[in-house]
């Protein structure tokens, strides 16, 4: 019996091996520069944890495009419509409105959250003085965002979902956040 | 006589309670921080927004599964449901890892990395962070436990010490079954089933909401079924409980005292009967009545979050071993409180104190004996850099025990022994984690954990004799906490692309200190007549490592494939008694190899799953008449197959048919009843 015990481990770890040798040749995926709907859910997601939006109703979501960016507004447009497809926190309604960069600063009042979309980063100072001046949150799914310090959310869920929080600006812009959710974050 | 000693001190618990969870609730809205939203976890946003499980269960703070310093896998709902196992044992003995012993259809006993036996006492159980483990003989009596598998959100199995947290007897492991929240959640099932030996169960899970104010959660439910075949115990130790049976009650409230401050409080009761083995080893028919009450605030406020818990567990069991009673109550209240804060950017604390009293009278106690534990603990989580975080946690416990009765006759300790003995002993917790990519983790861990002795090894008492010599079996005050070293080194690789998720660990641990009950220990022979004692008898060492593979995605087919191999080696300090019993054999009373195997797809309204375990074989002890002395059995290598199919007939209503053991009509598992081949049907309403 232990013979045959010792058969079955050399034939576990010969398994063992092959195992390893099949999960090490498979490379990662790379990430895309897009939003993706991945990003969009956890975007939704994040916002549930932001205790100073509106309790209730409509969430209305600026989607902030770099206007000298070819075909940055389709994209902005494509991912206002993966915000309609799904639900916010407690089941709320997002509503994605496209919006350039240049005319971010005369059509702020009517959001709750501005979501940065890849390439808007390079405008930082722009974006950074309008979401101090108006209070409002700001999210993107572009890790060049917190370099320019112009999105109190980076949120990628392309891959392992990774969020950091710049504290710095969330205090400038009054953001709260549910503890839990702030300790579970990567903070800048 | 104790009982009224303590009185006081746990009606000054109490009033203290009540006082601080009171005026903590009154003196936290003045400190609230601001933020709107309720501070329990919400274990369900946070699953879906991270991808992954969350849980506190490896350093009291909130984290994603990945990322805990610790070796821990998270058994989700789904996961429960797809076993078709209508218990939690029969859950959890496919993760790698654990040591899995089913004795009768009633009694299973579980131990993550060896150094199981009847009565497993060096895993840590769990109920919501509210201790399910019993420290009368120092075990958990799953069959017990007053939670329906329907209202459970994950079970959290912590493999390795992780006392620094949890305090004693998380020693080996610790299981954290965590439940849906009434206030997050809206959990409603009615589930029934039927199948072979006779087995009929059935619970109701139902949640009610006051708005977003207020929440509760009812469950309840019960089983009964025809024991496995006694036909190969001894009659002459019968005659054998062959109905056991079982029923529980569970109610969850959580009330937003603010929007910050959050109140729970929590009722269970339970009931079981049927046929066990107990640790010396002995057969018995046991009964068991649990009630527990539970009350909580948590409140998110400038200092952290701060959380104050109080909780009284109550236990009357009854085991019937060869026509002898051991009838017992064991009574435990515990009050905590914590804080986790951060501290800059980089840095989480948390700080706990926690005092818990306990104490268990019966015939067999000589009167009541009793420990009061007095524990303080920091845990530090710092992230060094990005991808690199440490993590240490210490604690120390303090324990003085408390005997209020007397002594066996012939017991060479007196009351004073008992009425003086302190223990004060520190565990901790340290772990780095490091990630190089988003797709690789790499920990290195070390711990140390603490078992205490259980209540029947401190203040056991029996006076007897045999042939006319006067018999004496005690307990032993001076026994020193069993403590469990572990260091280790764990590798986990996501393959995100090809959905695989590979995880390897390998492990040294070292027990100081083995613990012996009196019914155990070497006899000894003096002027006064024969006498046993409960003992400290040396040390164990343990080396293995564990290797899975597993799916990653819900769709197409999910599967699983796992490794385990464990070599145990033991140094008593004392001879091994006549016929020796699971705790002086260690080495051999763990299985060398296991392979877990998994598979499952769902396709349109069906679900079909299948779970295989392989275990080579291990050494169990079983009482052989008319001396009752233990004699080795030997469970050879055997191969486990549980089966479901699951049909949804529409959004509410699914019908599953679910089968274990299904390669054999019966083997032994344990040296107790073989375990037989099980079908049910059950029919759950989800709504």
């Amino acid at each position: 019996m232990h013979g045959n015990n010792v058969k079955t481990a050399k034939g576990i770890v010969r398994f063992c091996m092959a195992a390893l040798a099949l999960v090490w040749s498979v490379s990662p995926g790379h990430a895309a520069a897009d939003v993706t709907a991945a990003d969009v859910q956890a975007i939704a997601q994040t916002l549930g944890f932001v205790s100073n939006l509106p309790s209730g109703g409509v969430l209305n979501i600026a989607i902030v495009y770099a206007q000298d960016q070819a075909g940055s507004e389709a994209r902005a447009g494509q991912t206002a419509g993966l915000l309609a497809a799904i639900r916010g926190p407690n089941q709320r309604v997002l509503r994605g409105t496209s919006l350039a960069v240049k005319d971010l600063g005369h059509a702020m009042a009517a959001f709750d959250a501005i979501l940065l979309m890849p390439g808007t980063a390079s405008q930082g100072a722009v974006i950074n003085e309008v979401v101090r001046r108006r209070h409002i949150i700001s999210i993107s799914t572009d890790p060049a965002c917190l370099e320019t310090n112009c999105c109190v959310l980076m949120v990628s869920a392309q891959g392992r979902v990774r969020i950091v929080l710049d504290t710095a600006l969330a205090d400038a812009v009054s953001a709260k956040f549910s503890s839990v959710f702030a300790m579970m974050v990567t903070r800048k | 006589m104790i009982g009224d000693k303590m009185q006081p001190l746990r009606n000054s618990c109490l009033r203290a309670f009540l006082t601080i969870a009171i005026s903590t609730g009154l003196a936290l809205t003045g400190l609230s921080s601001g933020a709107a939203y309720a501070q329990s976890m919400d274990y369900g946003a946070l699953e879906k927004l991270f991808g992954e499980p969350v849980t506190t269960s490896a350093t009291g703070s909130p984290q994603r599964a990945s990322d805990v310093p610790a070796n821990m896998e998270i058994i989700t709902a789904a996961d429960i449901r797809r076993s078709g196992a209508d218990n939690i044992p029969d859950v959890l003995q496919f993760v790698a890892g654990m040591d899995f012993r089913r004795y009768s259809s009633s009694q299973a006993e579980v131990s993550v990395r060896g150094y199981n036996q009847p009565n497993s006492p060096r895993l840590l159980v769990l109920i919501n962070g509210r201790q399910v483990y019993l420290d009368d003989y120092g075990r958990t009596a799953w069959q017990a436990l007053p939670v329906q598998l329907d209202e459970i959100r994950q079970i959290e199995v912590v493999k390795g010490p992780n006392s620094a947290l949890f305090g004693f007897n998380a020693a080996g492991g610790v299981i954290n079954i965590i439940t849906y929240d009434p206030l997050q959640d809206s959990a409603n099932a009615v589930t029934v089933r039927g199948g072979t030996q006779g087995h009929v169960d059935g619970s109701v899970v139902v949640t009610l909401h006051d708005g977003d104010k207020a929440g509760l959660r009812l469950s309840a439910g019960g089983s009964k079924s025809s024991e496995f075949s006694t036909a190969s115990l001894p009659p002459s130790l019968g005659p054998y409980n062959r109905s056991p049976y079982q029923y529980s009650f569970s109610a969850d409230g959580r009330l937003k005292l603010a929007d910050t401050i959050e109140l729970t409080a929590e009722a269970t009761m339970a009931q079981s009967q049927g046929f066990e083995v107990e640790v010396s080893p002995a057969f018995s028919n046991s009964t068991y009545r649990t009630n527990s009450f539970k009350l909580g605030v948590a409140a998110d406020t400038r200092f952290g979050l701060l959380d104050v818990a109080a909780y009284r567990n109550e236990l009357t069991f009854a085991a019937f071993s060869t026509g002898v009673g051991f009838p017992s109550n064991n009574s435990v209240y515990d009050l905590k409180a914590n804080d986790l804060f951060r501290v800059g950017e980089d840095h989480t604390f948390r700080l706990g104190l926690e005092y818990r009293n306990n104490a268990a009278s019966g015939p067999y106690f000589g009167g009541k004996v009793g420990y009061g534990v007095f524990a303080v603990s920091v845990m530090w989580d710092w992230k060094i850099l990005p991808e690199l975080t440490l993590t240490n946690a210490v604690r120390v416990d303090s324990l003085n025990l408390r005997f209020a009765g007397s002594p066996a006759i012939g017991s060479k300790f007196t009351l004073a022994d008992y009425n003086s003995a302190q223990l004060s002993e520190p565990s901790f917790n340290s772990g780095l984690v490091y990630k190089p990519t988003e797709n690789d983790t790499f920990r290195l861990l070390a711990a140390r954990g603490l078992q205490v002795p259980s209540l029947i090894n401190f203040g056991f008492q029996l006076s007897s004799n045999v042939g006319g010599i006067p018999l004496a079996l005690g307990g032993n005050p001076n026994l020193k906490v069993a403590s469990v070293t572990n260091y280790e080194f764990d590798y986990d690789r996501l393959v995100a692309s090809a959905g695989i998720l590979l995880r390897a660990s390998i492990y040294y641990q070292r027990t100081g200190n083995l613990l012996a009950g009196a019914f155990n220990a070497p006899l000894q022979f003096g002027p006064g007549g024969i006498i046993s004692y409960s003992q400290n008898i040396g040390s164990s060492h343990a080396e293995g490592g564990e290797i899975s593979l597993k799916s990653t995605g819900e769709a197409g087919i999910r599967w699983k494939a796992s490794y385990a191999y464990i070599s145990i080696a033991d140094r008593l300090t004392i001879g091994a008694p006549v016929g020796t019993a699971s705790m002086f054999d260690y080495k051999h009373g763990a299985p060398a190899s296991v392979v877990d195997l998994s598979a499952g797809y769902s396709w349109d309204r069906f679900e079909f799953d299948a779970q295989a375990r392989w275990q080579s074989h291990f050494m169990d002890y079983y009482p052989i008449p008319p001396a009752n002395f233990p004699t080795p059995f030997q469970i050879d290598d055997y191969v486990t197959v549980n089966a479901r199919i699951g049909y949804r007939i529409n959004d509410q209503l699914t019908l599953a048919l679910a089968g274990a053991q299904l390669g054999q009509s019966q083997m032994f598992q344990a040296a107790g009843t073989p375990v037989e081949r099980r079908v049910t049907v059950s029919l759950t309403a989800g709504l």
